[in-house]
Parts: C-alpha cells; structure tokens; sequence
C-alpha cells in the first residue's frame, strides 16, 4: 500500500512473493458489503454534526470550525494539482491571495459577495493557466521553482496595488451575511455547504475516468501519450482546477478575518497548505480535509510557542513524507490491516481488500 | 511475402535516423499490413527505435513514416493514438495504485465522446461510455485470463503480468495498428500461452496489423507469418519466418561470421 503514491517501478521481486493467490475474492465479498453501508452514512452525519455545531459551541470554536473547513477546500485544490497530477506548483497560497482581494475589490464595488465567488475562481483560473504554462516544459524542481516565483510575483502585486488593494497596510473586507443571522454565522453555513459540494465534486471526478487519467499523467511519464491521452492538457487543468478552488476557499477567508493584507499570502501560508496535503495525504480525496483539521488544531494548541510553532510545521512535513508516505489516510488503513490488529478484531486482510484504494 | 501489393497500413519510406553522429536507422523501406509482422535483430539494431518512430517520440531526420497512406512524421504522441496506434514498452509502464482494470480503462481514452465535465454532472451518454468500456475491458481481461483479478491493483502482479495488462490496455483502443515491444521477454509459459491465446483469438477477426518485437524466435514463427530482420539499422531479410532464419545472412548477423561459414 505504500505504492499509493509511487511511481510504477517495474515490479520488485517482493511483489511477485505477494502476489495474489487463488480464492481470494471469494474471501472478500461479505465485509466489503457491510462496509459500503457505514461508508454511505459517515458523510451523512458528519454534514449533520457540522450543521448543528454553531448551536451548540461558542463563536470561538465556530471560527476555527470555519477556518478548519476553509482549508479544507484549499487543502483539496491543491491536492488535486500536487497529490493527483503529481505537479509541484507553489503558487497555491498566492492563488487564495488572489480570491481574496479580488473577492474584497468586488464586493467594494458593489458586487455581491455570492456572485464574487465564481468570478474569482475564474480569474484565479486563468492566473492558474498561466501560471502552469511553465508545467509544458518543466517538472519537479523547476517547476517547484517557477510556480513559487509567479507566487511571490503575485504578492508583490498585492503590496504595489495603491488603493485599490490597500498597499502593504491592507484591505477591509465588506462583511457578508444572511439577515436572521450574524456575519459569521451566514459564512459558516456557507462555507460547509461549499466544503459538501467540492468534495462531492472532487468524489464524482476523482474516483471516475479523470481522476485516473491524472494519476497516469502522473506516473507514467512521456508514456501516458501513446494511451492517446494529451498530458499538456491535463496538467494545466490541474492547475486551473487548483487556482479556481483555491481562490474561491480565499473569497471565504477573506470574508472570516474580515482584513487582508499581502503577507497572509505567503510562505507563511505557504508551507502550512503543503504540511496539510502531505500530512493528511496526498493524491487522496479526504487526505487534504483531515490534513487541515490536524494542522489548525495543532496550531490552535501551540498557539504560546510562538518559534517552535514553525519548527513544528516542519517536523510534522518531515514525519508525513519520511514515514507515512501516504499520510494520515494511509494510516488508517495500515492500522485496519495490521497483522496484529487483524488478530486482535479475528478480521481477516484478504489481497483483494488491500487493493481497494482509499478515497 | 516477398511482393508487397496493395495499400500498406504501415509504411516506413527511406528512413534515416540519427542521433548525432550516431546512425541508427539508415534507408528503411519496409511496409506493414494486416496480421502479424516480427521485427527482430540482434540488441542495438534499431528495433524499438521504429516503434518509437511510429508513436511519435522521435522524428526521422530523414525520410517518412506513413499510416494509412498519411504522414505521421511531426504528430504527437496522443494525436497519433487516437488515430488507432497502440503501443507496449519493453518495461511495463502500468499506473500502480490503480486496478487492472482502471489501467486497461486508461487505453479507451479516444471512445470517450463526452468530456469531464459531462461525466461530473452524471449525463446519460457519459456514464453509457463508460458502462460500454468497462465491459468491453473486462470481456478483453477474461480473453487473456486475468478476468477474475481485474479489481487487483496493477503493482500486485509480477513483471510478466503486467505486460499482459499492457497489451489488453493497447487493445481497448481498438488499434488498427499495434506495436509490442518484447511482449514475451520475462513471461513464463503459462503467460506466453494466455498473451499468444488472447492475440490469436483476437486478431483472428480483423483487419489489425500487429508488429512484435521479440527475441524469442519460437514465438515469432508460431506467431508471424512474416518476419523482417534488422541489422545495423538495415533490413536485411524480409519473409517467411523459415525463410528468413534460413538465410545466412540472418545467421551470420546473430550467431557470427564464423559460425555461417561453418555450415
């Protein structure tokens, strides 16, 4: 299971010892049938539970609620460029950035704020497009390199933006809300219904014909042409996907800290997005949304440490791609798999059911 | 074989190719029709340097490449297999996280008429597609005996395998032409029996041109009836598999001047 996220290197010669025996499907059928069951109600409830929480939590826990699950988006977006197409684009926090001011420039002018989230997501898009067109010619490191300098380009737009940006000294987002309800009520519900939809979204694509497609840009190198499929074309809507997520999860932050001012926007938010993917797992669909809830409760209770906090970031990022290749997801199922875990439970581990991938 | 009529699907005009001063493939004139062609030679030849050629990752310096009486000289890798042209790789090149069958799926990409969005939103004609593929995938995978392990994940099954389920991914896009680059090298008899049995049955039908690469000269006379031999970038023998493994020429190029002169 750790080649979740591996290249697909000729086969080992331990792959052959572990290859499938006869029987074994047979073995898998009923737990798989009783674990389609729950997985149709653990989304169900937790909706539930998130809708119900502002009722019962002071506005504290509902702002990091809210943060958690702004993230969360973001934290999927930039999943989708890094984990599934396998691209190292660094321009993801400046792309929020992005749909932040220009949500903020918007809804100055008068649009209203619901409106302004498609349309930052579209100009982030593009911006995205233009950010991956590098990604024609370069990968990896360069790529990384590229895409970080269009983002720090990006901020410095931000600082040099005079006042219709605010400058360095920033810019006061018009506060959006639904009557009955306070401003950061209204954004709460928002935000879970968009965190509902762009992960069903994600669900329905990813786990469907694009989301493979994406993996084979990812794994199989100048190959993947001869299967007919254009890389170039994926690649950049894996960033254009990317940069309209990002900036619509960036209209929402700007409308929770209700201030933005460039600095938000950079390797301090930066590394955090990419602790989230790695940690909570990359090239996974729900990786990017526990990623986010562990990096900001983490945060949340190092809060004093003040310094360490960063090296904490880096710690976790060290311990996600050094030891839990597949983050925080794979290790659910490393556990559930374990041998002595199987004895404990008397659950048998049958091949068929390791292949399942988890979504 | 000998005298070539009618249209070639497959046609290589004069070809050169270097890379630098390199000469690889040096005035080859060979034309390819419908059934099984072998193309072998000693290593370094210029074998899968043709292939290369026909899918598009390199570019003659001289001569042309035609399919179907067109120039495929300049397209693209992807533009050249929706034209029809699947190819294999003398190492495996299968995505490891996901199945097999995901992986075979990957080679109907061109029969996919709706985009993603389509399928995003569930429409009818995108999910039939779909549907109509993955049928069409598994039917292929029970064909080469691995029907029963399409739900497997690619990277749980031995080198040979794996070269199996990249020939069932070539087929799902119902090539008019394919190209196997050492399909049976790393096979053992079973699986040569289940790859040759599926090709066999398939192929039997229609109007494809396949073109193996292969060492294995016992696959290559049950398989081909024509076999061409490329040495030093030059054809140097074109015909029945008999015939050709006859020639001394041939014999001289694999085994040595010495040993052709002792027979």
């Amino acid at each position: 299971m750790s080649n979740e996220v591996t290249t697909p290197a000729p086969a080992p010669a331990q792959v052959v010892a572990a290859g499938p025996g006869p029987g074994d499907g047979a073995v898998a059928a009923p737990p798989r049938r009783r674990a389609r069951w729950w997985k149709a109600a653990v989304p169900v409830v937790a909706v539930a539970l998130l809708l119900a929480l502002p009722f019962g939590v002071n506005n504290y826990i509902v702002f990091v609620a809210s943060l958690i699950l702004i993230y969360a988006i973001a934290a999927l977006g930039f999943d989708i460029l890094v984990g599934w197409s396998g691209q190292i684009g660094l321009a993801h926090a400046a792309l929020f950035g992005v749909g932040a001011y220009c949500s903020a420039i918007l809804a100055t002018a008068g649009v209203p704020f619901l409106l302004t989230l498609p349309l930052v997501g579209i100009v982030a898009g593009l911006v995205a497009l233009l950010i991956g067109f590098p990604a024609i010619r370069l990968s990896g490191f360069f790529l990384a390199i590229a895409t970080l300098a269009f983002g720090l380009v990006i901020v410095e737009v931000f600082i040099a933006g005079g006042s219709l940006t605010g400058g360095g000294s920033g810019l006061a987002v018009p506060r959006w809300s639904v009557p009955p309800l306070t401003a950061s009520a209204s954004l709460y519900f928002l935000v879970v219904v968009l965190v509902v939809v762009v992960h069903v979204g994600a669900w329905r694509a990813l786990r469907g014909r694009f989301g493979r497609t994406l993996q084979a840009v990812r794994d199989l190198g100048p190959a993947v042409g001869s299967l007919g499929i254009p890389a170039v074309r994926y690649k950049l809507v894996a960033f254009v996907v990317s940069g309209f997520v990002a900036a619509v999860a960036g209209a929402l932050y700007g409308q929770l800290q209700s201030f933005i001012f460039p600095s938000m926007f950079d390797m301090n938010l930066l590394v955090p997005m990419l602790v989230m993917v790695f940690l909570g797992g990359a090239g996974t669909l729900w990786g990017p949304a526990v990623g986010a809830t562990v990096t900001v409760v983490l945060v949340e209770l190092l809060q004093d440490l003040g310094a360490v906090q960063s090296l904490a970031y880096g710690v976790a990022l060290m311990i996600a791609i050094g030891v839990l290749r597949g983050g925080l997801v794979s290790l659910v199922r490393e556990l559930r798999d374990a041998r002595w875990l199987g004895r404990l439970t008397g659950r048998r581990t049958p091949v068929s059911d390791i292949t399942r991938r988890a979504a | 074989m000998s005298t070539p009529t009618g249209p070639r699907l497959l046609e290589f005009d004069d070809v050169r190719m270097a890379f630098g001063g390199n000469i690889v493939l040096d005035e080859l004139t060979l034309g390819i029709g419908p059934g099984f062609t072998g193309l072998i030679g000693p290593n370094g030849a210029g074998k899968t340097t043709c292939l290369n050629l026909v899918s598009g990752y390199v570019r003659p310096t001289a001569g042309d490449v035609r399919f179907g009486g067109d120039s495929i000289v300049g397209s693209a890798p992807p533009v050249i297999a929706v034209r029809g042209i699947s190819r294999t790789f003398q190492t495996p090149r299968l995505v490891g996280g996901l199945s097999v069958l995901e992986n075979v799926l990957l080679g109907g990409h061109r029969h996919h008429r709706r985009g993603h969005l389509a399928e995003l939103f569930g429409l009818g004609s995108a999910r039939r597609d779909e549907a109509d593929l993955r049928e069409r995938a598994h039917a292929l995978l029970e064909r080469f005996a691995l029907g029963d392990r399409a739900d497997n994940l690619a990277s749980s099954f031995p080198i040979g395998s794996q070269k199996i389920i990249e020939v069932v991914r070539g087929l799902l896009n119902d090539p008019t032409l394919l190209l196997l680059d050492e399909p049976a090298a790393g096979l053992g008899a079973e699986d040569v029996e289940a790859l040759v049995g599926g090709l066999d049955g398939y192929l039997s039908s229609g109007t494809t041109a396949v073109v193996i690469i292969e060492h294995d000269l016992t696959l290559i006379s049950r398989l081909c009836p024509r076999v061409a031999v490329l040495h030093f970038g030059r054809i140097i023998a074109d015909g029945s598999p008999a015939a050709v493994l006859d020639d001394p020429v041939v014999v001289e190029a694999y085994l040595g001047a010495g040993f052709a002169a002792d027979r």
